[in-house]
Protein backbone atom coordinates (compact mmCIF):
# COMPACT_ATOMS: atom_id res chain seq x y z
CA UNK A 1 0.00 0.00 0.00
CA UNK A 2 1.49 3.30 -1.01
CA UNK A 3 2.08 5.66 1.86
CA UNK A 4 0.83 8.67 -0.05
CA UNK A 5 -2.45 7.03 -0.86
CA UNK A 6 -3.19 5.84 2.63
CA UNK A 7 -2.41 9.19 4.16
CA UNK A 8 -4.65 10.80 1.59
CA UNK A 9 -7.36 8.41 2.63
CA UNK A 10 -6.78 9.02 6.31
CA UNK A 11 -7.13 12.71 5.65
CA UNK A 12 -10.33 12.19 3.71
CA UNK A 13 -11.77 10.19 6.55
CA UNK A 14 -10.85 12.77 9.10
CA UNK A 15 -12.58 15.41 7.02
CA UNK A 16 -15.65 13.33 6.44
CA UNK A 17 -16.07 11.99 9.92
CA UNK A 18 -14.48 13.86 12.76
CA UNK A 19 -14.23 11.19 15.39
CA UNK A 20 -13.56 11.65 19.07
CA UNK A 21 -10.00 10.81 19.96
CA UNK A 22 -9.84 7.60 21.91
CA UNK A 23 -7.25 5.09 22.92
CA UNK A 24 -7.52 1.97 20.84
CA UNK A 25 -9.21 -0.65 22.94
CA UNK A 26 -8.25 -4.29 22.79
CA UNK A 27 -11.74 -5.32 21.85
CA UNK A 28 -11.71 -3.13 18.79
CA UNK A 29 -8.39 -4.50 17.83
CA UNK A 30 -9.83 -8.00 17.87
CA UNK A 31 -12.95 -6.75 16.13
CA UNK A 32 -10.88 -5.41 13.28
CA UNK A 33 -9.37 -8.84 12.83
CA UNK A 34 -12.82 -10.41 12.82
CA UNK A 35 -13.92 -7.98 10.16
CA UNK A 36 -10.94 -8.80 8.01
CA UNK A 37 -11.77 -12.44 8.44
CA UNK A 38 -15.41 -11.96 7.47
CA UNK A 39 -14.36 -10.14 4.33
CA UNK A 40 -11.62 -12.58 3.52
CA UNK A 41 -13.84 -15.62 3.65
CA UNK A 42 -16.14 -14.02 1.12
CA UNK A 43 -13.81 -12.23 -1.22
CA UNK A 44 -10.77 -14.44 -1.49
CA UNK A 45 -10.18 -17.19 -3.96
CA UNK A 46 -8.78 -20.22 -2.22
CA UNK A 47 -8.62 -23.97 -2.32
CA UNK A 48 -7.35 -26.53 0.11
CA UNK A 49 -7.94 -29.43 2.44
CA UNK A 50 -9.26 -29.12 5.93
CA UNK A 51 -9.97 -31.32 8.89
CA UNK A 52 -13.19 -31.10 10.88
CA UNK A 53 -13.28 -32.61 14.37
CA UNK A 54 -16.31 -32.97 16.62
CA UNK A 55 -17.46 -35.50 19.21
CA UNK A 56 -14.42 -37.67 18.65
CA UNK A 57 -14.92 -37.82 14.89
CA UNK A 58 -12.41 -36.55 12.39
CA UNK A 59 -13.35 -35.82 8.78
CA UNK A 60 -11.26 -34.51 5.95
CA UNK A 61 -12.75 -32.45 3.15
CA UNK A 62 -11.63 -30.47 0.18
CA UNK A 63 -12.81 -26.92 -0.47
CA UNK A 64 -12.59 -24.46 -3.34
CA UNK A 65 -14.00 -20.95 -3.18
CA UNK A 66 -14.07 -17.94 -5.43
CA UNK A 67 -15.88 -14.67 -5.98
CA UNK A 68 -16.47 -14.12 -9.67
CA UNK A 69 -18.46 -11.20 -11.06
CA UNK A 70 -19.93 -10.71 -7.62
CA UNK A 71 -21.12 -14.31 -7.37
CA UNK A 72 -19.68 -16.48 -4.65
CA UNK A 73 -18.95 -20.00 -5.78
CA UNK A 74 -17.96 -22.75 -3.45
CA UNK A 75 -17.56 -26.49 -3.53
CA UNK A 76 -16.90 -28.77 -0.60
CA UNK A 77 -16.31 -32.45 -0.99
CA UNK A 78 -15.97 -34.99 1.79
CA UNK A 79 -12.89 -37.16 1.40
CA UNK A 80 -13.70 -39.68 4.15
CA UNK A 81 -16.62 -42.06 4.41
CA UNK A 82 -19.55 -41.93 2.02
CA UNK A 83 -19.23 -39.39 -0.77
CA UNK A 84 -20.98 -36.09 -0.16
CA UNK A 85 -20.66 -32.83 -1.96
CA UNK A 86 -22.00 -29.34 -1.43
CA UNK A 87 -22.03 -26.81 -4.17
CA UNK A 88 -22.96 -23.20 -3.72
CA UNK A 89 -23.51 -20.52 -6.32
CA UNK A 90 -24.60 -17.27 -4.74
CA UNK A 91 -27.78 -17.95 -2.83
CA UNK A 92 -28.38 -21.43 -4.15
CA UNK A 93 -26.99 -24.39 -2.28
CA UNK A 94 -27.05 -27.89 -3.72
CA UNK A 95 -26.19 -30.89 -1.63
CA UNK A 96 -25.36 -34.10 -3.46
CA UNK A 97 -25.77 -37.50 -1.84
CA UNK A 98 -24.77 -39.87 -4.61
CA UNK A 99 -25.37 -43.01 -2.55
CA UNK A 100 -28.91 -41.95 -1.74
CA UNK A 101 -29.34 -40.58 -5.27
CA UNK A 102 -30.54 -37.39 -3.72
CA UNK A 103 -29.94 -33.73 -4.38
CA UNK A 104 -31.28 -31.16 -1.97
CA UNK A 105 -31.58 -27.62 -3.22
CA UNK A 106 -32.02 -24.75 -0.86
CA UNK A 107 -32.46 -21.32 -2.33
CA UNK A 108 -32.39 -18.59 0.19
CA UNK A 109 -35.61 -16.70 0.57
CA UNK A 110 -33.86 -13.39 0.36
CA UNK A 111 -30.30 -12.69 -0.35
CA UNK A 112 -28.78 -9.76 1.36
CA UNK A 113 -26.32 -7.83 -0.67
CA UNK A 114 -22.95 -6.45 0.02
CA UNK A 115 -23.64 -3.89 2.73
CA UNK A 116 -25.14 -6.39 5.14
CA UNK A 117 -21.96 -8.37 4.99
CA UNK A 118 -20.33 -5.53 6.67
CA UNK A 119 -19.83 -5.46 10.32
CA UNK A 120 -22.74 -3.42 11.56
CA UNK A 121 -23.72 -6.60 13.35
CA UNK A 122 -20.27 -7.36 14.64
CA UNK A 123 -20.11 -4.02 16.39
CA UNK A 124 -22.14 -5.30 19.33
CA UNK A 125 -19.98 -8.38 19.85
CA UNK A 126 -17.79 -6.76 22.53
CA UNK A 127 -20.88 -6.43 24.73
CA UNK A 128 -21.17 -10.19 24.89
CA UNK A 129 -17.64 -11.44 24.38
CA UNK A 130 -14.26 -10.43 25.67
CA UNK A 131 -12.34 -10.19 22.41
CA UNK A 132 -8.61 -10.54 22.57
CA UNK A 133 -6.06 -10.30 19.82
CA UNK A 134 -3.90 -13.38 20.27
CA UNK A 135 -0.43 -14.52 19.44
CA UNK A 136 1.16 -15.15 16.08
CA UNK A 137 1.47 -18.79 15.15
CA UNK A 138 1.45 -21.16 12.24
CA UNK A 139 -1.49 -23.03 10.74
CA UNK A 140 -1.17 -25.07 7.55
CA UNK A 141 2.28 -23.61 7.08
CA UNK A 142 0.98 -20.04 7.05
CA UNK A 143 1.81 -17.30 9.47
CA UNK A 144 -1.40 -16.79 11.38
CA UNK A 145 -2.85 -14.49 14.00
CA UNK A 146 -5.11 -15.77 16.78
CA UNK A 147 -8.27 -14.03 18.02
CA UNK A 148 -9.90 -15.23 21.24
CA UNK A 149 -13.52 -14.62 22.19
CA UNK A 150 -14.59 -15.39 25.69
CA UNK A 151 -18.31 -15.20 26.48
CA UNK A 152 -19.40 -12.69 29.12
CA UNK A 153 -22.33 -14.88 30.22
CA UNK A 154 -23.47 -18.49 30.19
CA UNK A 155 -25.67 -18.12 27.11
CA UNK A 156 -22.94 -18.62 24.51
CA UNK A 157 -19.73 -20.50 23.89
CA UNK A 158 -16.24 -19.21 23.41
CA UNK A 159 -14.36 -19.13 20.11
CA UNK A 160 -10.80 -19.21 18.96
CA UNK A 161 -9.94 -18.17 15.44
CA UNK A 162 -6.68 -18.17 13.55
CA UNK A 163 -6.46 -16.14 10.40
CA UNK A 164 -3.85 -15.83 7.71
CA UNK A 165 -1.90 -12.74 8.66
CA UNK A 166 -1.48 -11.63 5.06
CA UNK A 167 -4.92 -12.19 3.52
CA UNK A 168 -7.32 -12.47 6.45
CA UNK A 169 -8.54 -15.94 5.48
CA UNK A 170 -9.78 -17.99 8.41
CA UNK A 171 -7.44 -20.96 8.78
CA UNK A 172 -8.60 -22.53 12.00
CA UNK A 173 -11.63 -22.21 14.29
CA UNK A 174 -12.49 -23.78 17.63
CA UNK A 175 -15.74 -23.74 19.55
CA UNK A 176 -15.08 -23.83 23.31
CA UNK A 177 -17.61 -24.83 25.96
CA UNK A 178 -17.97 -23.52 29.51
CA UNK A 179 -15.42 -26.04 30.85
CA UNK A 180 -12.83 -24.99 28.31
CA UNK A 181 -13.28 -28.14 26.23
CA UNK A 182 -13.21 -27.88 22.45
CA UNK A 183 -16.61 -28.87 21.10
CA UNK A 184 -15.66 -28.67 17.48
CA UNK A 185 -12.68 -27.62 15.51
CA UNK A 186 -11.92 -27.03 11.90
CA UNK A 187 -8.47 -26.37 10.49
CA UNK A 188 -6.87 -26.20 7.11
CA UNK A 189 -4.03 -28.65 6.72
CA UNK A 190 -3.15 -27.32 3.30
CA UNK A 191 -4.40 -24.20 1.57
CA UNK A 192 -3.63 -22.14 -1.49
CA UNK A 193 -4.82 -18.55 -1.33
CA UNK A 194 -5.34 -16.63 -4.54
CA UNK A 195 -6.31 -17.81 -7.98
CA UNK A 196 -6.60 -19.24 -10.41
CA UNK A 197 -8.31 -22.38 -9.19
CA UNK A 198 -7.63 -25.68 -10.86
CA UNK A 199 -9.87 -26.43 -13.82
CA UNK A 200 -13.08 -28.01 -12.63
CA UNK A 201 -12.48 -27.12 -9.01
CA UNK A 202 -16.01 -25.74 -8.80
CA UNK A 203 -17.73 -28.34 -10.98
CA UNK A 204 -19.83 -31.00 -9.26
CA UNK A 205 -18.36 -34.47 -9.54
CA UNK A 206 -21.64 -36.27 -9.20
CA UNK A 207 -24.08 -36.11 -12.04
CA UNK A 208 -27.52 -34.88 -11.18
CA UNK A 209 -29.41 -37.17 -13.53
CA UNK A 210 -31.67 -39.93 -12.24
CA UNK A 211 -31.64 -38.49 -8.77
CA UNK A 212 -34.40 -37.30 -6.54
CA UNK A 213 -34.43 -33.55 -6.18
CA UNK A 214 -35.76 -32.05 -3.01
CA UNK A 215 -36.33 -28.35 -3.34
CA UNK A 216 -36.84 -26.43 -0.12
CA UNK A 217 -39.15 -23.46 -0.34
CA UNK A 218 -38.69 -20.66 2.18
CA UNK A 219 -40.67 -17.42 2.26
CA UNK A 220 -39.62 -14.54 4.42
CA UNK A 221 -42.34 -13.15 6.71
CA UNK A 222 -42.52 -10.28 9.16
CA UNK A 223 -41.85 -11.35 12.75
CA UNK A 224 -45.12 -9.65 13.71
CA UNK A 225 -47.07 -11.89 11.39
CA UNK A 226 -45.91 -15.20 12.69
CA UNK A 227 -48.55 -15.61 15.39
CA UNK A 228 -46.06 -16.39 18.14
CA UNK A 229 -44.35 -14.28 20.75
CA UNK A 230 -40.98 -14.77 22.38
CA UNK A 231 -41.43 -13.75 26.00
CA UNK A 232 -37.86 -14.39 27.01
CA UNK A 233 -35.20 -12.11 25.64
CA UNK A 234 -31.73 -13.61 25.60
CA UNK A 235 -29.30 -10.71 25.98
CA UNK A 236 -27.62 -9.89 22.68
CA UNK A 237 -29.71 -12.26 20.57
CA UNK A 238 -31.88 -10.57 17.98
CA UNK A 239 -34.24 -11.95 15.41
CA UNK A 240 -32.45 -11.83 12.09
CA UNK A 241 -34.87 -13.78 9.98
CA UNK A 242 -38.35 -15.27 10.12
CA UNK A 243 -39.73 -17.48 7.37
CA UNK A 244 -42.19 -20.18 6.46
CA UNK A 245 -40.56 -23.21 4.97
CA UNK A 246 -41.80 -26.28 3.18
CA UNK A 247 -39.79 -29.20 1.88
CA UNK A 248 -42.48 -30.77 -0.27
CA UNK A 249 -46.07 -29.84 -1.16
CA UNK A 250 -47.44 -32.72 0.92
CA UNK A 251 -45.55 -31.63 4.03
CA UNK A 252 -47.02 -29.05 6.40
CA UNK A 253 -45.42 -25.65 6.47
CA UNK A 254 -43.30 -24.86 9.45
CA UNK A 255 -42.09 -21.62 10.89
CA UNK A 256 -38.37 -20.92 11.13
CA UNK A 257 -37.07 -18.00 13.19
CA UNK A 258 -33.34 -17.29 13.42
CA UNK A 259 -31.81 -15.32 16.27
CA UNK A 260 -28.18 -14.32 16.50
CA UNK A 261 -25.79 -12.38 18.66
CA UNK A 262 -23.60 -11.81 15.61
CA UNK A 263 -21.65 -14.99 16.08
CA UNK A 264 -23.75 -17.69 17.72
CA UNK A 265 -27.18 -18.40 16.33
CA UNK A 266 -30.33 -20.11 17.49
CA UNK A 267 -33.09 -21.46 15.27
CA UNK A 268 -36.66 -21.91 16.40
CA UNK A 269 -38.87 -24.27 14.40
CA UNK A 270 -42.59 -24.46 15.01
CA UNK A 271 -44.67 -27.04 13.20
CA UNK A 272 -48.26 -28.17 13.62
CA UNK A 273 -48.57 -31.59 15.19
CA UNK A 274 -49.56 -33.44 18.31
CA UNK A 275 -47.07 -34.53 20.88
CA UNK A 276 -45.31 -37.79 20.17
CA UNK A 277 -45.62 -38.60 23.85
CA UNK A 278 -42.15 -37.47 24.80
CA UNK A 279 -41.87 -34.58 27.22
CA UNK A 280 -39.61 -31.58 27.15
CA UNK A 281 -36.01 -32.52 26.56
CA UNK A 282 -32.64 -31.16 25.59
CA UNK A 283 -30.41 -33.35 23.48
CA UNK A 284 -27.17 -32.76 21.61
CA UNK A 285 -26.11 -33.35 18.04
CA UNK A 286 -22.41 -32.64 17.70
CA UNK A 287 -21.93 -29.13 19.07
CA UNK A 288 -25.62 -28.27 18.68
CA UNK A 289 -28.08 -28.37 21.57
CA UNK A 290 -31.69 -29.13 20.69
CA UNK A 291 -34.62 -28.37 22.99
CA UNK A 292 -38.06 -29.72 22.21
CA UNK A 293 -41.33 -28.72 23.67
CA UNK A 294 -45.01 -29.13 22.90
CA UNK A 295 -47.26 -26.07 22.95
CA UNK A 296 -50.90 -27.03 22.43
CA UNK A 297 -51.12 -28.42 18.89
CA UNK A 298 -47.63 -27.37 17.92
CA UNK A 299 -44.20 -28.87 18.24
CA UNK A 300 -41.36 -26.50 19.04
CA UNK A 301 -37.75 -27.24 18.33
CA UNK A 302 -35.10 -24.77 19.46
CA UNK A 303 -31.52 -25.46 18.43
CA UNK A 304 -28.17 -23.80 18.21
CA UNK A 305 -24.47 -24.10 18.89
CA UNK A 306 -25.08 -22.51 22.28
CA UNK A 307 -25.26 -23.96 25.82
CA UNK A 308 -28.36 -25.98 26.71
CA UNK A 309 -29.38 -23.21 29.09
CA UNK A 310 -29.86 -20.80 26.19
CA UNK A 311 -32.09 -23.01 24.02
CA UNK A 312 -34.16 -24.04 27.04
CA UNK A 313 -34.64 -20.52 28.32
CA UNK A 314 -35.66 -19.22 24.92
CA UNK A 315 -37.92 -22.19 24.23
CA UNK A 316 -39.75 -21.92 27.54
CA UNK A 317 -40.71 -18.32 26.76
CA UNK A 318 -42.43 -19.01 23.44
CA UNK A 319 -46.21 -18.60 23.40
CA UNK A 320 -49.00 -18.29 20.91
CA UNK A 321 -49.95 -14.73 20.27
CA UNK A 322 -53.39 -13.93 21.66
CA UNK A 323 -55.76 -12.59 19.08
CA UNK B 1 -5.91 -3.20 -15.08
CA UNK B 2 -9.18 -2.79 -13.26
CA UNK B 3 -12.45 -3.09 -15.13
CA UNK B 4 -14.19 0.14 -15.92
CA UNK B 5 -16.31 1.47 -13.17
CA UNK B 6 -20.02 0.67 -13.19
CA UNK B 7 -22.76 0.16 -10.67
CA UNK B 8 -22.88 -3.27 -9.15
CA UNK B 9 -20.27 -5.64 -7.89
CA UNK B 10 -17.37 -3.93 -9.60
CA UNK B 11 -18.24 -0.77 -7.83
CA UNK B 12 -18.40 -2.56 -4.53
CA UNK B 13 -14.97 -3.96 -5.14
CA UNK B 14 -13.86 -0.49 -6.06
CA UNK B 15 -15.18 0.95 -2.83
CA UNK B 16 -13.41 -1.73 -0.84
CA UNK B 17 -10.23 -1.03 -2.74
CA UNK B 18 -10.66 2.66 -2.07
CA UNK B 19 -10.97 1.94 1.61
CA UNK B 20 -7.86 -0.16 1.50
CA UNK B 21 -5.97 2.59 -0.25
CA UNK B 22 -5.33 0.31 -3.19
CA UNK B 23 -6.61 2.56 -5.96
CA UNK B 24 -4.50 4.68 -8.25
CA UNK B 25 -5.04 8.42 -8.10
CA UNK B 26 -7.32 8.66 -11.11
CA UNK B 27 -9.28 5.61 -9.98
CA UNK B 28 -9.80 7.21 -6.61
CA UNK B 29 -11.13 10.35 -8.22
CA UNK B 30 -13.41 8.36 -10.48
CA UNK B 31 -14.78 6.29 -7.61
CA UNK B 32 -15.43 9.33 -5.47
CA UNK B 33 -17.19 11.00 -8.37
CA UNK B 34 -19.42 7.98 -8.82
CA UNK B 35 -20.11 7.96 -5.10
CA UNK B 36 -21.36 11.50 -5.14
CA UNK B 37 -23.84 10.72 -7.86
CA UNK B 38 -25.48 7.58 -6.55
CA UNK B 39 -27.47 7.18 -3.36
CA UNK B 40 -27.06 3.41 -3.37
CA UNK B 41 -23.36 3.65 -3.77
CA UNK B 42 -23.20 6.12 -0.98
CA UNK B 43 -24.86 3.76 1.41
CA UNK B 44 -22.25 1.17 0.50
CA UNK B 45 -19.58 3.74 0.98
CA UNK B 46 -21.05 4.44 4.35
CA UNK B 47 -20.80 0.82 5.37
CA UNK B 48 -17.28 0.75 4.09
CA UNK B 49 -16.47 3.73 6.20
CA UNK B 50 -17.50 1.78 9.26
CA UNK B 51 -14.97 -0.83 8.38
CA UNK B 52 -12.44 1.77 7.54
CA UNK B 53 -12.88 3.42 10.90
CA UNK B 54 -12.42 0.10 12.58
CA UNK B 55 -9.38 -0.67 10.53
CA UNK B 56 -7.88 2.52 11.71
CA UNK B 57 -8.78 1.48 15.24
CA UNK B 58 -10.93 4.47 15.73
CA UNK B 59 -13.68 4.46 18.25
CA UNK B 60 -17.34 4.24 17.61
CA UNK B 61 -18.02 1.39 15.25
CA UNK B 62 -21.63 2.25 15.58
CA UNK B 63 -24.61 4.04 14.21
CA UNK B 64 -23.28 7.39 15.32
CA UNK B 65 -20.33 7.11 13.05
CA UNK B 66 -22.49 6.06 10.17
CA UNK B 67 -24.78 9.02 10.69
CA UNK B 68 -21.87 11.37 10.94
CA UNK B 69 -20.30 10.01 7.83
CA UNK B 70 -23.61 10.27 6.06
CA UNK B 71 -24.13 13.85 7.04
CA UNK B 72 -20.57 14.66 6.13
CA UNK B 73 -21.21 13.25 2.70
CA UNK B 74 -24.52 15.05 2.49
CA UNK B 75 -22.84 18.34 3.25
CA UNK B 76 -20.27 17.79 0.56
CA UNK B 77 -20.95 20.63 -1.86
CA UNK B 78 -20.51 18.41 -4.88
CA UNK B 79 -23.39 16.18 -3.87
CA UNK B 80 -26.15 16.72 -6.39
CA UNK B 81 -29.13 15.69 -4.29
CA UNK B 82 -29.39 15.13 -0.57
CA UNK B 83 -29.47 11.45 0.16
CA UNK B 84 -32.29 10.19 2.34
CA UNK B 85 -30.92 9.57 5.79
CA UNK B 86 -30.66 5.88 6.30
CA UNK B 87 -30.93 4.40 9.76
CA UNK B 88 -28.56 1.55 10.25
CA UNK B 89 -30.52 -1.08 12.04
CA UNK B 90 -28.64 -3.98 13.42
CA UNK B 91 -28.03 -6.30 10.55
CA UNK B 92 -27.01 -9.89 10.50
CA UNK B 93 -23.33 -9.82 9.76
CA UNK B 94 -23.22 -12.00 6.73
CA UNK B 95 -26.28 -13.96 5.96
CA UNK B 96 -25.07 -14.23 2.44
CA UNK B 97 -21.96 -16.00 3.53
CA UNK B 98 -23.94 -18.18 5.79
CA UNK B 99 -25.88 -19.42 2.84
CA UNK B 100 -23.07 -21.69 1.90
CA UNK B 101 -22.90 -22.99 5.37
CA UNK B 102 -26.57 -23.46 5.40
CA UNK B 103 -26.73 -25.82 2.58
CA UNK B 104 -23.73 -27.67 3.69
CA UNK B 105 -24.87 -28.28 7.18
CA UNK B 106 -28.12 -29.59 5.93
CA UNK B 107 -26.42 -32.18 3.89
CA UNK B 108 -24.41 -33.40 6.74
CA UNK B 109 -27.36 -34.18 8.87
CA UNK B 110 -29.15 -36.04 6.17
CA UNK B 111 -27.01 -38.98 6.96
CA UNK B 112 -28.61 -39.21 10.36
CA UNK B 113 -31.89 -40.15 8.83
CA UNK B 114 -32.20 -41.77 5.43
CA UNK B 115 -33.44 -39.50 2.73
CA UNK B 116 -37.01 -40.74 2.83
CA UNK B 117 -39.15 -39.35 5.54
CA UNK B 118 -39.64 -42.79 7.04
CA UNK B 119 -37.64 -43.08 10.20
CA UNK B 120 -36.24 -46.48 9.33
CA UNK B 121 -32.77 -47.93 9.27
CA UNK B 122 -31.53 -45.18 11.44
CA UNK B 123 -29.65 -47.13 14.00
CA UNK B 124 -26.89 -48.68 12.00
CA UNK B 125 -23.18 -48.75 12.15
CA UNK B 126 -20.98 -48.57 15.19
CA UNK B 127 -22.14 -45.97 17.63
CA UNK B 128 -20.56 -44.52 20.69
CA UNK B 129 -22.70 -43.16 23.47
CA UNK B 130 -22.99 -39.77 21.89
CA UNK B 131 -24.08 -41.11 18.56
CA UNK B 132 -26.67 -43.26 20.20
CA UNK B 133 -28.26 -40.18 21.65
CA UNK B 134 -28.25 -38.62 18.24
CA UNK B 135 -29.78 -41.63 16.59
CA UNK B 136 -32.47 -41.97 19.18
CA UNK B 137 -33.27 -38.35 18.62
CA UNK B 138 -33.34 -38.76 14.90
CA UNK B 139 -35.67 -41.72 15.13
CA UNK B 140 -38.09 -39.73 17.22
CA UNK B 141 -38.35 -36.96 14.66
CA UNK B 142 -37.21 -37.57 11.13
CA UNK B 143 -37.42 -33.87 10.53
CA UNK B 144 -34.64 -33.11 12.96
CA UNK B 145 -31.97 -33.51 10.34
CA UNK B 146 -33.83 -31.25 7.96
CA UNK B 147 -34.10 -28.62 10.64
CA UNK B 148 -30.48 -28.95 11.60
CA UNK B 149 -29.57 -28.33 8.01
CA UNK B 150 -31.83 -25.31 7.78
CA UNK B 151 -30.42 -23.97 10.99
CA UNK B 152 -26.90 -24.17 9.67
CA UNK B 153 -27.89 -22.64 6.40
CA UNK B 154 -29.33 -19.57 7.97
CA UNK B 155 -26.83 -19.04 10.76
CA UNK B 156 -25.35 -15.58 10.44
CA UNK B 157 -22.22 -16.62 12.29
CA UNK B 158 -21.24 -18.13 9.03
CA UNK B 159 -20.21 -14.69 8.00
CA UNK B 160 -17.07 -15.01 9.96
CA UNK B 161 -16.57 -18.67 9.76
CA UNK B 162 -17.38 -18.77 6.09
CA UNK B 163 -16.63 -22.14 4.65
CA UNK B 164 -16.09 -23.59 8.06
CA UNK B 165 -19.79 -24.02 8.51
CA UNK B 166 -20.28 -25.86 5.30
CA UNK B 167 -17.49 -27.94 6.50
CA UNK B 168 -19.53 -28.90 9.46
CA UNK B 169 -22.34 -29.94 7.19
CA UNK B 170 -20.22 -32.07 5.00
CA UNK B 171 -18.51 -33.65 7.92
CA UNK B 172 -21.69 -34.31 9.82
CA UNK B 173 -23.34 -35.96 6.88
CA UNK B 174 -21.08 -38.89 7.40
CA UNK B 175 -22.30 -39.42 10.93
CA UNK B 176 -24.22 -42.49 11.93
CA UNK B 177 -22.85 -44.62 9.17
Amino acid sequence: MAVARSSWLALAIMLLAPLPAASPALAEDGLVLLQRMAQGSRQLTYSGTFVYRSSGRVDTSRIAHSLRDGLEMERIEALDGSPREVLRAGSEVKCFFPEEKLVIIENRARQRGFPSLLPAGLGSLPEHYVIRRGELGRVAGMKSRAVHLEPRDALRYGREFWMDDASGLLLKANLIDERGETLESFAFIQVKIGGPLERGALTPRFDSERVRVQQVRATEIKPDDMGWVFRTVLPGFRTVSAMRRQTAPENPESLHVVLSDGLASISVFIEPGASGGEGEAVSTVGPVNVYRRQVAEHRLMVMGEVPALAVKRLGDGIERRRK
Amino acid sequence: MRPRIRDGEDMKTRISALMDGELEGHETAETLRALRHSGDLRSQWCDCQLIGAALRRERGLDIDVAARVMSAIDMEPTVMAPAPRRTLDWQPPALALAASAAGVAVVAWLALVPAGDEPTAVARGPANAKQETVLAQARATPRLQEYLLAHQAYSPGGAIVGGARNIRTVAASGEGR
